[in-house]
C-alpha cells in the first residue's frame, strides 16, 4: 500500500497502479483519448498530463506509476492550456468545421440529408455525431478555434469489407483499434504502418480485410473514440436512446449482449461487458430489420400465397392439427426459449404429435464445464474451426489458461484457426480416430493416416505433463472416441440444444421425413429438405422457406419475446423483448398458447422425457478409382431459424462462402479448376453442383462442404467431381 | 527459400531479432518480397500486419523491388543548406526518376534521407554505403559515369 495526493486528497493506492486509475477509482476526472480501461496503457493522445511536485515536465498520467507520497495536480491552468494546445493540434488532422462553427446547433435539422455525404467534413456528416469521444472532449476542454492550417488527408474511403466501412481521414491515431485486436482478440489484423505524418492504420500489405485474418468481431469498431470505423448497417441511424441486455440467440455460447434501439428501430447490437463474434456484432440488426421478413400470416389460395388475418390462419392451423393428430410431426429449432419449447412440448403430449429437433444425430448435447478445468492443460480440436465457429469460447479459454494450454488441432481442414494452434495435424479424412489414438496413447500411427510419425511426437511432446482435452463437435466427428485418460468435451453449435438434452425428442428429423404414417408437417424454425407430398405443411417462421408450404405462421425475433435459454456452460441466461414484434409477427409461445386454446387443449407443467431412437452410426469408406475424393462435411453454425446467415446477408456469404465447394491448390490444379468454376460432386448417394473456392488449409485429396438445405442429398464420404463450367 | 531459412536459423528463430532478419534479408533480394515476409511469419510465429509495420517504418527497408545502385542524398539541414536540392534535382534529371523510384533499366534507386548525421561533409551522397562528401552537381555527374561504366 503507498499513498499519494491528487488535487491536495490523499488517497490510498497499490503498487504498481498508473495515476489515472487511481483518480479514475476516487472520482477525480482527467481527461483521455487513446486510454481505455480494458486495454494497456498506450500514451499517445497527451491529453492526460498532469503536474508533480518536484519534476519540471508534466506527464501522461495513463503511464505514470504511482510511488509513495508524490503529490499531483491535474487540473491547473498550464495543464489546461497545454490540453487545449494538443487537441488543437489533433484536430487540424480530423475533420473540425463543424466542431468550431458557431451555427453549429442551427443546422441540427438538416442532419438526417447531410449525414448521407459521400465525404465527411464535419461532425454533422460524421456518422458518430453526438456519439463521439472527439467531440465531448472538444466541450470539455472548451476548444473554440483551431489556429492551425487544416490537413486533409484525402485517403480514400475504405468500403470494399463487409460490416463495416473505414474512413482513416477521421483517424486521430489512439491506437485503441490496434490495441484491441492484438491484447484481446489476438487477431493481429490492424497494425500502424508508416511514421510521422504518413502515420496509418491498416493490414499487412494493405490486404482487404477479407484476406487479413480479419474475424470481423467489430471490437475496432466499438473501441473507436470517432467515425474512422463505423457499423455500414447502422452508419445512418440516430444514436441510440437506450440499450437493453439480451442474450444472443445465434450460436451456442450465450454471450450478454446490447440491443441498441433508436426509435422503434433496432439499430446494432454491441457487446455488454463481454466479447462478441461476427454474428453477435454485425448479423442481429440486419436479421431483425431484413427486408424478406415475413410479418404477416400467409396461407395458400390456389396456387399462390395470400395475406390472411391471424384468425383464419390459426384456424385453419388448429383444425388441421386436430384433424392429423397422431400423424403429425413437428421439426423443431432449437433457436427458441425455454418457455417455448416447454409449450410445444406440451402441445405436442396432448395432440400425441411427433417432435423432430434440428439435429443431425441422436448424441444429445452436454454442458460445457470450463470452471472446473484446471491446471495446466492441452486442448486437442478435432474438426472445428474454433475461430469462426466459437471465437468467444476460444479467447475465454486462451485468456483463462494463458501459456498454461497448449492447442493442438486434428482436422483435414483446418482453417483459420491454425494460426492460434501450437501444432496442427492435416489427417486424411476420416482417419481423425487413429490419430488422437496416437496422440494420446501408445498406439502408432498408421500410414493411412498421411501423419508421419515425427509430426506426431513433435505434438505429443506439447501434451507432456498436461491434462488433455478433446473438444469435438460429434455431427462434424460421426467416428471419433475419446481415448482415456484424455477427457472429451462435446461441443454443440446452436443455441439452447441443451434443452432438449433435458426433454429429448421423439426422432431425428430425417427419421421423420422418411416415417410414412406422418401426414401433417409443423415445422417451426427448421430448414428440412422434402422429399415427397404432405397433405398439410405449416411453416412457423421469419422468412419463407424454399419449400412448398399450406399455412406461414409470421414468428417475432428473439428480440422481440422475453424467456430464457441455456448457454454452452448448462446455466441459464435471460432474453429479453427490446422491441415489438415487427408487423403482425407473434412471438412463438404466443402462437402456441392461442393454437391450444383454439383446440380446446389446456398446456400442462409437467412434460413427458422422450427417447430417440439410435441412428446408424456413420463409417467412412475409403476412395476408390471411381470416387478418387474424400467429402467433409461441416455443420453450418451461422443460421438463425430456417435460414443460413449467407442466404440472407451478403456479407457473410463473402465471409464465409459457406455455399461452395473448398478444396486446395493441388486438387484444384489436378482438375484444371479456377476460382468459381462451377463444380458437381457425385457420390453413392447424390450429387451436389456449386462454385469452387480454394483453400491452403484443406488437405490434398479431400473436399470441404458446409451443411446447407440443398446438399442435404450427399454424405460424408468418397466422392467424383466433374467441371461443368469453368 | 532455403536461404531464408538459414537466416532464420542464425538467429535463432527468435521473434525478437526481426529487424536484423529483414535486414539480413533485404542483404539478399535487394528488397523486401511480400512471400518472403509471409514465410518468416509463419516460422516466427509473428503477425504480418507487424512484420509489414516495421518494414514501413524504417527508411532502411523497402517493400518494392530495388536498383543494383541505391542512391541516397541526404536532405538535412546542413545539406540542404549547401545545395542538396540542386544536386537531388540534377541526380532525377540524369536518371529519369523522381525521388523513391528505380530506373527503368533497374540500375538505380534514387533515395532521400533526412540526416546522415556528416553534417561536416554536407552535402552529401551515398551510393552502396560509399559515401561521397561535399558533391556538387559537376561532381555527381562524374560520380555517376564511374557506376554507369561499371555496368559496360
Amino acid at each position: 500500500m503507498i499513498k499519494i495526493t491528487i488535487n491536495g486528497k490523499r488517497i490510498k493506492a497499490k503498487k504498481g497502479d498508473t495515476v489515472l486509475k487511481i483518480a479514475e477509482r476516487a472520482g477525480i476526472r482527467i481527461p483521455t483519448l487513446c486510454y481505455h480501461k480494458d486495454l494497456s496503457p498506450f500514451g499517445g493522445c497527451r491529453l492526460c498530463i498532469v503536474e508533480i511536485k518536484g519534476r519540471k515536465a508534466p506527464l501522461t498520467a495513463c503511464t505514470l506509476y504511482a510511488e509513495d507520497g508524490m503529490e499531483i495536480k491535474t487540473n491547473t491552468p498550464r495543464l489546461r492550456k497545454l490540453r487545449r494546445f494538443t487537441l488543437q493540434l489533433i484536430l487540424s488532422e480530423h475533420p473540425n468545421a463543424c466542431l468550431i462553427c458557431e451555427r453549429e446547433k442551427d443546422c441540427a435539422n438538416f442532419q438526417e440529408c447531410i449525414k448521407k455525404s459521400a465525404v465527411t467534413f464535419g461532425c454533422k456528416s460524421c456518422p458518430q455525431n453526438d456519439n463521439c469521444e472527439l467531440q465531448d472532449m472538444v466541450r470539455e476542454l472548451g476548444v473554440k478555434d483551431i489556429p492551425f492550417d487544416f490537413r486533409y488527408r484525402g485517403l480514400e474511403v475504405e468500403r470494399h469489407d463487409p460490416f463495416f466501412d473505414r474512413d482513416y481521414n477521421l483517424c486521430i491515431l489512439c491506437g485503441r483499434c490496434i490495441r484491441v485486436c492484438q491484447e484481446i482478440r489476438n487477431a493481429n489484423t490492424l497494425q500502424f504502418q508508416h511514421r510521422g505524418p504518413e502515420t496509418l492504420v491498416g493490414t499487412a500489405f494493405d490486404l482487404p480485410h477479407l484476406e487479413a485474418d480479419c474475424q470481423f468481431c467489430g471490437a475496432c469498431v466499438d473501441f473507436c473514440p470517432t467515425g474512422a470505423l463505423r457499423d455500414r448497417f447502422s452508419r445512418y441511424d440516430k444514436p441510440p436512446d437506450k440499450a437493453v441486455k439480451t442474450t444472443c440467440m445465434l450460436c451456442s455460447i450465450g454471450c450478454q449482449i446490447d440491443l441498441n434501439v433508436s426509435g422503434e428501430k433496432i439499430t446494432c447490437s454491441t457487446p455488454h461487458r463481454s466479447q462478441l463474434c461476427v454474428r453477435g456484432r454485425f448479423g442481429i440488426a440486419p436479421i431483425l430489420n431484413h427486408p424478406k421478413r415475413i410479418t404477416a400470416p400467409l396461407m395458400k389460395k390456389g396456387d399462390t400465397l395470400v395475406e390472411v388475418e391471424w384468425v383464419e390462419a390459426l384456424d385453419f392451423v388448429a383444425g388441421k392439427l386436430h384433424e392429423h393428430r397422431k400423424r403429425t410431426g413437428i421439426l423443431l429449432t432449437s433457436q427458441l426459449t425455454n418457455e417455448t419449447i416447454d409449450k410445444i412440448y406440451s402441445f405436442a403430449d396432448i395432440l400425441g404429435m411427433k417432435i423432430a429437433a434440428q439435429m443431425d444425430s441422436t448424441h444429445l448435447p452436454v454442458p460445457l464445464k470450463i470452471d472446473k478445468i484446471k491446471g495446466s492443460v492441452a486442448f486437442i480440436i478435432v474438426n472445428i474451426d474454433m475461430v469462426s465457429d466459437y471465437s468467444v469460447l476460444l479467447l475465454k479459454l486462451r485468456k483463462k489458461f494463458k501459456k498454461n494450454a497448449a492447442f493442438i488441432i486434428i482436422d483435414a481442414a483446418a482453417g483459420k484457426t491454425s494460426r492460434y494452434a501450437d501444432a496442427v495435424l492435416n489427417p486424411v479424412p476420416g482417419t481423425e480416430n487413429d490419430v488422437l489414438h496416437a496422440l494420446t496413447g501408445s498406439r502408432k500411427i498408421k500410414k493411412q493416416t498421411g501423419i508421419q510419425a515425427t509430426e506426431i511426437e513433435a505434438a505429443k511432446s506439447l501434451t507432456a505433463g498436461r491434462k488433455i482435452f478433446v473438444l469435438y463437435e460429434p455431427p462434424n466427428s460421426p467416428t471419433l472416441k475419446v481415448p482415456k485418460p484424455a477427457r472429451a468435451l462435446p461441443l454443440h453449435s446452436q443455441c439452447n440444444m441443451l434443452k432438449f438434452t433435458e426433454l429429448g425428442f421423439d426422432a431425428t428429423q430425417e427419421q421423420i421425413l422418411t416415417d410414412k404414417s406422418i401426414d401433417c408437417l409443423y415445422v417451426i424454425g427448421a430448414a428440412p429438405n422434402l422429399t415427397r407430398k404432405y397433405q398439410t405443411v405449416i411453416v412457423q417462421d421469419c422468412f419463407l422457406p424454399d419449400f412448398d408450404l399450406d399455412v406461414f405462421l409470421p414468428a417475432a425475433t428473439f428480440a422481440e419475446m422475453n424467456g430464457s435459454v441455456y448457454c454452452i456452460e448448462g446455466n441459464m441466461k435471460k432474453v429479453r423483448r427490446v422491441a415489438l414484434p415487427a408487423g403482425k409477427a407473434m412471438s412463438d409461445d404466443k402462437i402456441i398458447d392461442t393454437l391450444a386454446s383454439a383446440t380446446n387443449v389446456r398446456l400442462k407443467k409437467r412434460i413427458q422425457k422422450r427417447r430417440p431412437k439410435k441412428t446408424k452410426k456413420i463409417v467412412f469408406q475409403k476412395i476408390t478409382k471411381e470416387y478418387p475424393l474424400t467429402l467433409i462435411i461441416r455443420q453450418n453454425a451461422y443460421r438463425y431459424r430456417n435460414k443460413t446467415l449467407s442466404t440472407i446477408l451478403k456479407g457473410f456469404d463473402r465471409l464465409r462462402g459457406d455455399r461452395h465447394i473448398w478444396l486446395n491448390e493441388k486438387t484444384a490444379a489436378k482438375y484444371k479448376l479456377k476460382k468459381n468454376a462451377e463444380v458437381r460432386l457425385t457420390g453413392r448417394r447424390g450429387t451436389f453442383t456449386a462454385p469452387v473456392k480454394i483453400s491452403p488449409f484443406i488437405r490434398d485429396g479431400a473436399v470441404l462442404i458446409y451443411y446447407n438445405q440443398s446438399n442435404k442429398d450427399i454424405a460424408f464420404g468418397p466422392v467424383r467431381l466433374e467441371c461443368i463450367k469453368s | 527459400m532455403k536461404k531464408i531459412e538459414n537466416i532464420l536459423k542464425q538467429h535463432d528463430h527468435r521473434k525478437e531479432r526481426i529487424i536484423q532478419i529483414l535486414n539480413d534479408i533485404q542483404k539478399i533480394h535487394n528488397y523486401l518480397p511480400k512471400d518472403v515476409l509471409q514465410y518468416v511469419s509463419r516460422r516466427l510465429k509473428l503477425p504480418l500486419s507487424e512484420i509489414y509495420s516495421i518494414a514501413t517504418f524504417y527508411a532502411a527497408f523497402s517493400l518494392k523491388p530495388r536498383g543494383k545502385h541505391l542512391v541516397t542524398v541526404c536532405m538535412g539541414t546542413a545539406c540542404h543548406v549547401r545545395g542538396a536540392p540542386a544536386v537531388l534535382n540534377r541526380l532525377e534529371d540524369r536518371l529519369g526518376v523522381t525521388s523513391g523510384s528505380t530506373t527503368q533499366d533497374n540500375q538505380f534507386t534514387l533515395k532521400t534521407v533526412n540526416c546522415l548525421g556528416a553534417c561536416a561533409l554536407a552535402p552529401i551522397v551515398v551510393v552502396d554505403e560509399e559515401y561521397h562528401g561535399q558533391t556538387s552537381v559537376n561532381k555527381v555527374d562524374r560520380l555517376l559515369k564511374t557506376y554507369e561504366k561499371e555496368k559496360n
